[in-house]
């Protein structure tokens, strides 16, 4: 009897200890991973680092065939198409999430956010089909010619009349990135401690009085933090962009409605034609590590204010 | 009227155009993949697979993308499953949930959720540079499963940590190991939220399409081997568009549609399975 109990004892504790072991090194190994990611990609595009650090960064020439691999003009592109997205995105996504948190019931509100959740987890390529079928047109056939007409100034002149534009990837990636936006800033305002509110109104405010002069300079860190962080969202998204901003190569983007060439798009769009040329693959994972570190300094530097507001409400 | 209530029907106002402007964007989304997705539906399109040429072949449905899409999608869950099962089981049950170890794992998976998934592409595409492995079905879902790892492992951490201490306690004082602790106590009381899981990575995996584009490439037929390309439904639809044939975009239109549709249906089976079988869960 004690020696049956005994010798099954042992197998449990030998079953459980490979099982500690096991696991153990299984979550050792994301740290290893992102580890393996960053020196992968900066391993490959070493070669073209270490013969111009500058020209491969900033530069604005783009030809495989001389050797020379700019990024400049890329890098300006996702730039360029992500700050308009968030123009665009910022004003709608905050009155929005002002209008869910503070005026409607708590039931429909509950509601709406689940929609909007729902329906931004469409697949990329589907906002970029809805891009091609629907802003695509609509910007060549009445935003630009309108533009153009009113405002005759650089910026919204271009001799690229097929509406695949940096206006029509923002507006897309805006569309992509707003319900993310609300969602943080939703839960922001929520945050703030219904007493600061009822002090506020006591005083005889209005509510928008109390939302403009309390709650949102309360809250200001935490919607930059929101706006940070759909900053790094957007300027990884691929596919939408891939499909609505035209990608021309050799183009510095200026007018709203010239054609851009965002960092994820490139690496998307020339995997195939890397092999012959050593630096030009080089060059596609220079772009996937300026993405990478691009987008892990702003989630670091949005997670830090996040987590900054919660140590100090605590 | 007081100045301060004109301001305040003013900035309503703008609330409320603002809110109905992206509503109507988002339902815009939905509806033009159903107008579109709809009027190109059919019994062919579904069941056939592209009869000649790559983009250019008029014949001939989308049953590779969809066949492709579900095989990537689920050897890429059930890849990452195995690996985020370890990782949470590991950090709430053998360390405590608050623990150091358990809050930098955390960090990490945070970090990688925040790798755009082209990024990742790239990754698996330089790995297969790297040892001379052909896009196949296998690479694709490698690449796939880094992407849905950290939302996949998230997911269950949050599930994991609700479970009352008290549960735990229960069951150590009946002599168990945290190894059985784990597959008889916590297994069937965080099971709602493990597969709510699931099912959400599952549908952000058949809806990726950057991770996908390098690793997996794109083919007419069907997948029949883990070590030839694969076809899915996004490069579908992103492939088939760029064509200017009327009747290859229509297979588009179609995969767009499927896609759409797939994941929604996921999405709600996600969140319905979740109210469903919470019941059997103690509280």
């Amino acid at each position: 009897m004690d020696e049956l109990f005994f010798s099954k004892l042992k197998k449990r504790r030998r079953v459980n200890r490979l099982a500690r072991k096991l696991s153990f090194f299984i979550s050792l190994s994301v740290f290893f991973l992102f580890i393996l990611i960053c020196l992968m990609l900066f391993g490959s595009s070493f070669p073209l680092l270490k013969e111009n650090f500058f020209s491969a960064l900033f530069g604005s020439k783009w030809l495989p065939h001389d050797k020379q691999f700019g990024l400049g003009n890329f890098i300006l592109g996702s730039v360029y198409t992500t700050l308009i997205a968030l123009l665009i995105s910022v004003p709608i996504s905050l009155f929005t999430a002002i209008l869910i948190a503070e005026y409607m019931p708590n039931k429909f509100a509950r509601n709406t956010k689940l929609v909007f959740d729902v329906l931004s987890g469409v697949s990329p390529v589907v906002f970029g089909f809805w891009g091609v079928m629907v802003i695509v047109p609509l910007t060549r056939n009445y935003i630009q010619p309108f533009l153009a007409s009113a405002f005759p100034c650089r910026l919204f002149i271009s001799d690229n009349k097929s509406g695949f534009n940096v206006f029509s990837a923002a507006v897309v990636l805006a569309v992509m990135v707003s319900p993310l936006m609300v969602s943080i800033s939703e839960e922001v305002l929520r945050a703030i401690p219904f007493e600061v509110r009822q002090a506020t109104m006591s005083l005889g405010s209005t509510k928008w009085e109390m939302i403009k002069k309390v709650l949102l300079k309360r809250g200001l860190a935490g919607l930059v933090a929101a706006v940070i962080l759909s900053f790094s969202r957007t300027v990884g998204e691929t596919m939408a962009v891939l499909m609505v901003a035209g990608c021309q190569i050799a183009k510095t983007p200026i007018s709203l409605f010239d054609p851009a060439y965002p960092l994820p798009a490139l690496i998307a769009n020339t995997f195939g034609e890397t092999m012959s040329i050593p630096l030009y693959k080089s060059a596609i994972f220079l772009a996937a590590f300026v993405l990478l570190a691009l987008t892990l300094a702003s989630n670091l530097f949005g997670w830090s204010i996040l987590l900054k507001i919660e140590e100090e409400s605590s | 009227m007081p100045f301060k209530k004109f301001e305040e029907k003013i900035f309503k106002g703008i609330m409320y155009i603002s809110f109905s402007l992206l509503a109507l964007s988002l339902f815009s989304i939905i509806v033009v993949v159903f107008v579109k997705g709809l009027g190109s539906l059919s019994f062919k399109m579904l069941f056939s697979v592209p009869k000649g040429g790559y983009y250019l072949g008029k014949e001939g449905g989308i049953l590779n993308a969809i066949l492709g899409s579900i095989a990537i999608g689920t050897i890429a869950t059930a890849l990452s499953f195995l690996y985020a099962f370890c990782i949470v089981f590991y950090i709430n049950v053998y360390r405590f949930s608050k623990s150091k170890f358990s809050r930098i794992v955390r960090f990490f998976l945070d970090i990688l959720w925040g790798i755009p998934s082209i990024v990742y592409g790239a990754f698996g595409f330089g790995i297969m540079l790297l040892f001379k492995i052909p896009a196949s079905l296998l690479a694709g879902a490698l690449t796939l499963s880094f992407v849905i790892l950290p939302i996949m492992a998230r997911t269950m951490d949050e599930t994991l940590r609700m479970i009352p201490f008290e549960m735990k306690q229960a069951a150590y004082s009946l002599g168990a190991t945290r190894f059985e602790i784990s597959y008889k106590v916590i297994i069937k009381q965080a099971f709602p939220g493990l597969l709510t899981a699931v099912l959400l990575a599952f549908g952000r995996g058949i809806g990726d399409a950057a991770s996908i584009i390098m690793t997996a490439s794109y083919t007419d037929s069907i997948p029949t081997s883990l070590l030839r390309p694969v076809a899915t439904l996004p490069l579908c639809v992103f492939f088939q568009l760029s064509t200017p044939f009327k009747e290859v975009q229509e297979r588009g239109y179609a995969a767009a549609f499927v896609l759409t549709m797939l994941m929604l249906l996921v999405s709600l089976l996600a969140r319905l399975s979740f109210r469903s079988f919470s019941k059997y869960v103690v509280k």
